[in-house]
């Protein structure tokens, strides 16, 4: 960095950018400098190192202004091969802005890259550490991988360099493709394990190998389980006992230079923690109870302290491991502490500790063993509903939906219709709906609900959904000991002066239902309350009024002075502009006059037929969405409503209803790799649908018979099978019916042509609906680079062969991976016919060494209106002399594409045999 | 009219507002923060509907222009005359000018918030423009702070004459004007545009020209004007008869004192161009461009063009380039991406020629091809009417008849005058 801050030309050129008052000024400045440049760097070799530097220097930052500067990046990669580190570092620091994963010019650097890996300079290692980590894609994944690994575990390395390359690790990991297994779990969990162990291990190292397995587990801890111990024992020495003086059994794992604010290590701790909770619960004893001992220590030796940085630090700790104490399932008294703990941080007025508390309170309400001291609670979390921090309140609203109980549910609903009216009209909308599934949840008694649900309606005004309302009229009108007491309780709440629309079309329907039962109450009594609120509803609640009307009058057939009211609204709404009232008017109109056919047509409603509760299914729609603030209208106010429905028995824990998920009936991998050997099998199945391949391919062209049976009873709608088009083939697909009868098989014919080399096969799209259920999967189709291979008609010459292996020194035509497989060892035989099958002609006496495979074959592509082009491949497989369990595989041939294709292809058949 | 003007902003090329006017409620008040995020600090420089001066933001319709390092924006809620908002701008900036001394800058408007102030109350009304002609305004709203009595008493008393004057038949000129030595100058200046295909084909070609004057003439003087008929569309300065143009096809008018343009015209048949240009220009590979560009002057060879300027576009990824001209000099400038070639004065008839090869860089990426922007000229011939417009007389006549010094002058001026390559 010394050079660079004696750079005068860079010094001047960044000083006149900043000079400039505006855009158009900049620009200017800019086109000269780049001018400038481009002229020096087509002059050929006369440019000096130093200037190539200081320029690439000046086009890094031209390049984070915001224009263009392609014709850098050569001169960038160009300094990475460089001897000196001031030159390296350039290099790679401008090609690691310059350039991204998907860079086609990166392929042209990994070899610099590669040689800086294995040189024995440490600083390169960092430097091509660095570059890898930040930009490293899925070709430098399967390229540097190794060279990566062994920087890890070799033990010369210091730990700046070991960090780094456990940090570029995980980098190459999460590239990897999802299903490839890149950390082999029998070598790796040995070998973390050990640089875990290390006594002297620096924290930094720690730190980081902690985040490379939280890397590996979160893809799948099985083969890792060994390490879990080891992370505890890590996390012992973090967190040591308190007693001062007493022996420790081990030593403090971090020196004082890691304690942030006296906790050592936070970070470390954290990343422990985390990767503890991908882990099953440990069955030793001994482990469990030792990670219950640190957790105890964690969650009783945390109190709030002044220092915010310090609480910040002690929070992290305490709440992962409060989610590990969850995901352990421990013990009672642990989640207790933490109740304890939680309750203390959202009676504080500090707003993100009350807020984390809330949240974290949430997760733990779900656990039955603390509901109860968590009820305790209920106090303070009702007084942080009047928080000023809108997120304080909502969380809090979740933690009382969450810890209601039968017990609490009186209490909390009328905290809530209480706190209905003060609420954020944000928040509204959910509010309503949460207290009205708590009141159908945990309704002691049906008045009660009346009750409740009335003045939920009442004080809810518009947030008060359809569905509110009318799962409110279909419970009174099954429980005929309800419909007095409601219909009184509406006439109060009309008589109160309750005006929304909900709550009169409420009222409309139990005046217009059981309006007899209130005799006390005269009809036009009953009549007029409606009707001073019939102009301002919305139409729709105009035609309930109109039938609540009818009904009146056809209980009370005898009030005249109703009956002339009542006719004066239906002749005038026989006019109106809206069909469907002016329909119901008419006909209304026309029933009043003939009082007996009026009387056997308008009759009560029946009970309604016991369903699932709509409420709960709008709370899923609901829950499923994001949980975010800022949200639309949820999608439950959207969508029409479809009938209503009935409370019903209360819920409790009732499956909601979601939309169907489709399992396949075993493992699509499994299928795949099957079929990338056999010519023909099954490609996918499931419960209802089956599809099976056949496939014939020769030279570049294939015939694929795609046969998809129906499985079930039920016939499957809206079928799909479709290849989305790759540029790299050309397909033609026969025609496919939308509809599957039950116990059918159909079959699909499909061509294929391979117009390019590929890197992955293409996918076909499979889709059907079955009832509630439906499937949209892409599956990949097992036209893979083996397909279009041709043996060799002859044994191929010794020479020749060698002449052309020689020919393709490396990357990338020219790559090799390592592959171990699980127990048995390999034999020759099942290796041959793998590669036969593969259509791989195996050549037998060519290797120097008569244990190794070796095969040839011809890829064959068509390019669109050309001559079809043939590219020779080789492959050859070591297996590991002495246990017979690793082997390496090397690709060959003229095209990167095909090699990778090809070296991807036979590591994932090999690890499969 | 039923549009106009809600507010009126002056802001810098950052966008921070340097003054502003609102003569009507129905804008809010933060609009100058909207034309920064919105059309000042737009990074689509590419895409050309950011470039067109009538934006709609939400409900309000942003009208701007830029006039040296300053933007003019006039904000409407309604459906303004558009054109009537940018001849206004258009007139504010000259009316400025002629308050700052021919100056109109961001500085100058700093200088003069008060003044300002003063001018955008008199020139807008409630949204609808008023006077805007400098030699009105000049009678009553003064630059000068400070002023002596006797010139105070005369201006107030010209001050009450203003409306009179103003409403009179002869708006635009005072009474009493006197001078010692009468004389008259009038420009034609022409501004002639042109768009050549590469084969030499004239795709697109016409001429904007002007009459400006120059009058130093005492009392009520009667100018009359003979053009040869060569002009199609015409627009008048107000102290013009039309009657009299339409029935006898002579400009006769009762002139303001001082400057004035005293018509516009546009002329789109019958153009001599001044210049002729074939270029060549051959793409050899990925990095290497050769040019090749001859010119010829097709006026009369007693004539010479000044400060010629030939802009010869060159791909972005220029590096180096080797140019050979047959007069003046060339360059490559790296900020306009082209080969500048300037030639200081060149002789009517003459035929000169620019050859250059030019080195390009390589990419690493698939670059888009070049887009191959038209070649643009920039030049000056005085005394050169490329419209054929001629001064046949200039007479002016005055009660007391005295003496008139007459001075004509012509000058043609480049416009857009591009030729693809």
């Amino acid at each position: 960095m010394a050079k660079l801050v004696n750079m005068r030309g860079l010094q001047t050129f960044i000083a006149d950018i900043r000079n400039c008052a505006n855009k158009e000024q900049e620009k200017v400045r800019v086109d000269k400098e780049l001018g400038k440049i481009r002229k020096k760097f087509a002059s050929g070799n006369t440019v000096t190192e130093y200037d190539k530097k200081k320029y690439v220097w000046k086009l890094l930052y031209i390049y984070m202004l915001g224009y263009e500067v392609e014709f850098g990046h050569k001169q960038a990669a160009d300094l990475i091969p460089a001897t000196k580190y001031a030159e390296k570092q350039v290099g790679y620091m401008a090609c690691a802005i310059l350039l991204n994963e998907k860079d086609e010019f990166l392929r042209l650097i990994i070899n610099s890259i590669r040689n800086d890996l294995i040189s024995r300079n440490e600083a390169f290692h960092c430097l091509a550490l660095g570059f890898v980590g930040s930009v490293g894609g899925q070709e430098m994944a399967s390229l540097l991988m190794l060279d990566v690994m062994n920087l890890l575990t070799s033990g010369a390395v210091r730990p700046i360099v070991r960090k780094k390359a456990a940090l570029c690790l995980l980098r190459l990991i999460r590239k990897a493709p999802p299903e490839a297994e890149v950390m082999q779990p029998e070598v790796w969990a040995a070998k973390l394990g050990a640089l875990l162990d290390e006594r002297d291990a620096q924290p930094g190292v720690l730190l980081a190998l902690v985040t490379l397995l939280l890397g590996i587990v979160s893809r799948s801890y099985e083969g890792y389980e060994a390490l879990a111990p080891r992370v505890v024992r890590l996390l012992e020495r973090l967190v040591p006992e308190r007693r001062e003086g007493g022996a420790r059994e081990a030593a403090p794992a971090v020196t004082a230079d890691y304690h942030y604010y006296g906790i050592p290590s936070p970070w470390l701790q954290v990343k422990c923690l985390r990767v503890l909770q991908y882990f099953p619960p440990p069955e030793d004893p001994g482990v469990l109870r030792a990670l219950t001992a640190v957790l105890r220590r964690i969650i009783a030796g945390s109190e709030p302290h002044k220092n915010v940085n310090k609480n910040n630090a002690q929070h992290a700790v305490v709440f992962e491991a409060i989610a590990l104490a969850l995901a352990l399932e421990a013990d009672a008294e642990l989640l207790t502490a933490s109740v304890a703990l939680l309750a203390r941080f959202i009676s504080v007025r500090e707003p993100n500790i009350k807020y984390l508390g809330l949240e974290n309170l949430v997760r733990l309400a779900e656990v039955p063993a603390v509901a109860d001291t968590i009820a305790r609670h209920q106090k303070s979390v009702i007084g942080s509903l009047r928080d000023a921090d809108v997120s304080i309140r909502r969380r809090a609203l979740d933690l009382l939906f969450a810890m209601c109980s039968r017990a609490n549910a009186p209490d909390i609903v009328a905290e809530l219709l209480r706190y209905l009216e003060v609420a954020d009209f944000g928040m509204r909308e959910e509010l309503v709906l949460k207290t009205a599934v708590l009141a159908e949840r945990f309704y002691p008694d049906l008045r009660w609900y009346v009750d409740v649900m009335l003045q939920l309606i009442e004080r809810a005004g518009e947030f008060a959904s359809k569905d509110i309302w009318h799962s409110t009229v279909q419970l009174i009108t099954s429980y005929p000991e309800l419909h007095e007491y409601s219909t009184r309780k509406a006439l109060e709440a009309l008589q109160r002066g309750a005006v929304h629309e909900a709550l009169v079309c409420c009222a409309g329907y139990l005046l217009g239902e059981y309006g007899r039962l209130v005799p006390d109450v005269p009809a036009h009594v009953r009549f007029a309350l409606l009707q001073e609120r019939f102009v301002a509803v919305s139409s729709e609640a105009k035609g309930l009024l109109l039938t609540a009307y009818m009904k009146l009058l056809v209980a009370d057939p005898g009030d005249t002075g109703l009956r002339e009211l009542v006719a004066a609204v239906f002749d005038r709404y026989a006019r109106f502009m809206d069909a469907d009232l002016q329909q119901r008017a008419a006909e209304y109109l026309a029933l009043g006059q003939r009082p007996d056919v009026a009387a056997r047509n308008v009759t009560a409603m029946p009970p309604w037929e016991k369903r699932k509760s709509l409420l709960l299914r709008r709370m899923a729609e609901r829950e499923g969405e994001d949980t975010d603030e800022a949200q639309a209208r949820p999608a439950w106010l959207q969508t029409d409503e479809d009938g209503v429905t009935v409370p019903g028995t209360p819920s409790v824990g009732a499956t909601l209803p979601t939309a169907g998920e489709i399992r396949p009936a075993g493992d699509i991998d499994a299928w795949f790799r099957k079929l990338c050997t056999a010519p023909s099998g099954v490609l996918y199945e499931d419960a209802n649908l089956q599809v099976g391949v056949k496939m014939q391919f020769q030279g570049s062209q294939g015939q694929l018979a795609l046969f998809l049976g129906n499985k079930g009873d039920t016939p499957l709608e809206r079928l799909v099978c479709a290849v989305p088009p790759v540029p790299q083939f050309a397909f033609q697909v026969g025609p496919v019916p939308k509809r599957l009868e039950p116990k059918k098989q159909i079959q699909v014919p499909l061509m294929v042509a391979c117009v390019a080399p590929f890197a992955t096969p293409p996918r076909l799209q499979l889709g059907y609906a079955c009832g509630a259920q439906a499937l949209n999967r892409s599956l990949a189709l097992p036209v893979v680079a083996a397909k279009f291979c041709t043996p060799p008609d002859a044994a191929v010459p010794r020479e020749a062969f060698f002449q052309r292996w020689r020919a393709l020194p490396g990357p990338p035509q020219r790559l090799g991976e390592r592959v171990v497989r699980a127990p048995p060892a390999l034999a020759r035989a099942p290796v041959e016919a793998m590669l036969a099958s593969l259509s791989l002609g195996v050549q037998s006496g060519l290797d120097p060494d008569p244990d190794n495979a070796v095969a040839v074959a011809t890829f064959t592509y068509t390019p669109l209106g050309q001559q079809p082009q043939q590219v020779p491949c080789m492959v050859r497989i070591e297996v590991e002399k002495t246990q017979r369990l690793q082997s390496q595989v090397t690709a060959a041939s003229p095209d990167a594409t095909v090699t990778a294709a090809l070296k991807h292809l036979v590591c994932q058949v090999l690890s499969s045999i | 009219m039923a549009s106009a003007c809600s507010a009126l902003y002056f802001l810098n090329l950052k966008g921070d507002v340097l003054i502003n006017r609102t003569y009507r409620d129905d804008v809010e008040r933060n609009l100058a923060t909207a034309f920064r995020s919105h059309i000042i600090n737009t990074r689509d420089g590419d895409n050309v509907a950011s470039l067109t001066p009538v934006r709609i933001l939400g409900p309000c319709s942003f009208l701007y222009m830029r006039a040296s390092d300053v933007y003019i924006l006039a904000v409407t809620k309604s459906n303004a005359n558009a054109m009537l908002a940018f001849q206004f701008m258009t007139n504010m900036v000259t009316l400025l000018k002629s308050y700052f001394g021919g100056e109109f800058s961001e500085q100058s408007i700093k200088n003069n918030f008060v003044l300002i102030y003063e001018l955008l109350d008199e020139t807008l009304d409630f949204g609808y423009p008023q006077i805007v002609d400098p030699s009105i305004l000049k009678q009553y709203i003064f630059q000068k702070g400070f002023i002596t009595e006797a010139a105070k008493a005369k201006r107030e008393a010209e001050a009450q004459n203003a409306t009179l004057q103003v409403t009179g038949a002869v708006g635009w000129r005072k009474d009493n004007i006197k001078y010692k030595k009468n004389e008259v100058f009038l420009d034609i200046v022409e501004q002639v545009n042109m768009l050549m295909s590469n084969k030499g084909t004239v795709l697109r070609c016409d001429v904007n020209g002007k009459i400006v004057m120059k009058v130093f003439l005492s009392g009520m003087p009667d100018v009359k004007l003979g053009l040869n008929d060569k002009l199609e569309d015409v627009t008048f300065h107000q102290c013009v008869n039309l009657g009299r143009f339409n029935t006898e096809k002579v400009v006769s008018f009762v002139p303001p004192d001082g400057e004035f343009e005293l018509m516009k015209y546009r002329c789109q048949e019958g153009i001599s161009r001044p210049f002729s240009v074939l270029p060549i220009v051959n793409e050899l590979g990925r990095t290497r461009l050769e040019v090749n560009v001859k010119l010829k002057a097709n006026f009369s060879a007693k004539l010479y063009a000044l400060n010629l300027l030939v802009t010869v576009p060159v791909p972005e990824n220029t590096a180096h380039a080797d140019i050979h001209t047959s007069q003046g000099k060339a360059k490559y400038d790296a900020k306009k991406h082209a080969l500048v070639w300037k030639v200081k004065r060149y002789q009517g008839m003459a035929e000169h020629a620019l050859t250059a090869s030019v080195e390009l860089i390589a990419t690493t990426r698939e670059r888009k091809p070049w887009g191959r922007p038209p070649i643009a000229m920039a030049f000056q011939v005085p005394m050169f009417s490329a419209s054929g417009l001629r001064v046949q007389y200039l007479k002016v006549w005055e009660k007391s008849s005295y003496k008139v010094d007459k001075w004509v002058r012509k000058v043609c001026r480049s416009g857009d005058y591009n030729i693809r390559i």
